[in-house]
């Protein structure tokens, strides 16, 4: 047998050893063999190639018709995951279709490994995506979304108990996830005019996708979109038309600055307003005051006769 | 002009679900259109349900809650119903006051509240019943 061959079998047995943690022996080998041969490779193939997370995943599916105990399951998958690192750790096949330390994926295995062990991290790493249908090369395009970035949050605190890391953890994924948004300029940047009454309902869309991909939580989104509704409310109930302006905002903290602009009549109850005291026909006063409660920073220009600009930022 | 959001009447229940983003305009508009059709449908009760909402601003809050209020006088009940927990949270975050509208948490709540303010005024309409003087007549009858 050349060593090659022995290299190849290597792998395969520690497939089949896996899944015997779960079903019999002669079972675990005719389930690696059928998976094998479904993805077009053979026993001695398997070193030179990847096995990749699809054929991990059709194992697992073939498994499930023998083995029904989901923790069993579970155990083996882990198991299989490791027999993949290996493989991907093995000096001579590594290079193909390792993805770079520079990658995403590369990221996010390092930014686990922070608060796990850099095998886990990656396990970790694989099963989030393996549950959000991604691969690690795709990674780089697509980038994080937020289903991806549940799946690992919660896998994480199923393998680790240490609040302070958790957290440390969530910061420097939304980093990442932050870096990379930098990277795609033109969604860093909007300018909406706001001249019909519709144009309120595109302006609050836009900052909740914005909001959405700059990594702000759900509750958050909500309240960035209901603060640009009622600033471009303003803005056509006593102005007529004027603009908002979207941006991501970087100072001490991240976040999404918010700019409204109106060469309208300006407002000249200001303190009545901010006070709380006033209310207005059509809402319940709350317009302006309500985006200063709900907005981090918040700062109104208003004269009479010279316009209104509020700027406002919430961070992330 | 035609409907955009859909009242649906369910035996003697108005069903209102907002699935869309919501302009001004469309708030206006329900208003109006729950205002009419309250008065021509014999129901006892409206349920709004707000899930598909996109948000709720002071505009809608205000709208919600003027809705809530015409109801209350035409004499029949109002309840909101599937606010998500972040609209509930930016809600109270700006102070908002919604008085005179119910709230539930889905339509089988919504459904058994109304319920009991019928059950409540079915009792209030037996306790005048027992009062009435024809029961001593009919009772002295008896004896």
């Amino acid at each position: 047998m050349s060593p090659q061959m022995a290299r190849a079998t290597d792998t395969f047995n520690q497939l089949c050893s896996a899944l015997s943690d779960a079903v019999g022996t002669i079972t675990a080998q005719s389930i690696c063999k059928r998976a094998l041969s479904q993805a077009g490779l053979s026993s001695s193939t398997l070193n030179r190639q990847q096995v990749d997370v699809k054929l991990i995943e059709d194992i697992e599916y073939r498994l499930r018709i023998f083995c029904q105990d989901e923790k069993k399951i579970s155990q083996v998958r882990t198991q299989l995951l490791r027999v993949v690192e290996n493989v991907y750790i093995h000096p001579n096949y590594r290079k193909p279709r390792e993805p770079a330390k520079t990658s995403t994926y590369g990221k996010l295995c390092g930014i686990l490994s922070e608060a796990l062990g850099t095998i886990m991290a990656r396990s970790i790493c694989k099963i989030a995506l393996m549950e959000s249908e991604i691969t690690p090369a795709m990674l780089d395009d697509k980038g994080i979304d937020s289903v991806l970035l549940n799946n690992i949050k919660k896998s994480l605190r199923g393998h680790c108990r240490d609040e302070e890391k958790i957290s440390l953890v969530h910061r420097k994924l939304q980093e990442l996830i932050w870096s990379k948004v930098s990277d795609e300029a033109q969604i860093d940047d909007l300018t909406i005019d706001i001249i019909y009454e519709d144009d309120i309902v595109t302006a609050r869309r836009q900052a909740r996708i914005l909001a959405q991909s700059l990594g702000f939580e759900h509750t958050d989104q909500i309240k960035i979109s209901t603060a640009v509704s009622e600033v471009g409310r303003n803005i056509i109930n006593y102005a007529g038309q004027g603009r908002i302006h979207l941006s991501r905002y970087k100072g001490k903290q991240n976040g999404i600055r918010i700019e409204a602009k109106d060469e309208g009549p300006g407002i000249d109850n200001l303190n009545k307003i901010l006070a709380g005291r006033f209310r207005s026909r059509t809402g319940l006063g709350l317009g302006i005051l309500g985006c200063k409660r709900l907005m981090d920073e918040f700062s109104i220009e208003a004269e009479a006769g010279k316009g209104t600009r509020i700027t406002m930022v919430k961070y992330l | 002009m035609n409907r955009l959001i859909p009242i649906i009447q369910y035996r003697d229940l108005l069903l209102i679900s907002i699935q869309i983003e919501i302009s001004d305009r469309i708030v206006h508009q329900l208003k109006n259109d729950i205002a009419d059709t309250i008065r021509i449908k014999d129901v006892r009760g409206v349920i709004i349900e707000v899930s598909g909402v996109d948000l709720i601003d002071s505009y809608i809050a205000c709208a919600i809650r003027d809705i809530g209020q015409i109801c209350k006088l035409m004499g029949v009940h109002t309840l909101l119903v599937g606010l998500d927990p972040g609209m509930a949270i930016t809600l109270v975050e700006m102070g908002m006051e919604m008085q005179g509208v119910d709230t539930a948490l889905n339509i089988d709540h919504a459904v058994n509240i109304l319920d009991s303010y019928e059950k409540d005024e079915q009792v209030n309409l037996n306790d005048e019943i027992d009062e009435d003087p024809f029961d001593d007549v009919l009772h002295k009858l008896v004896t």
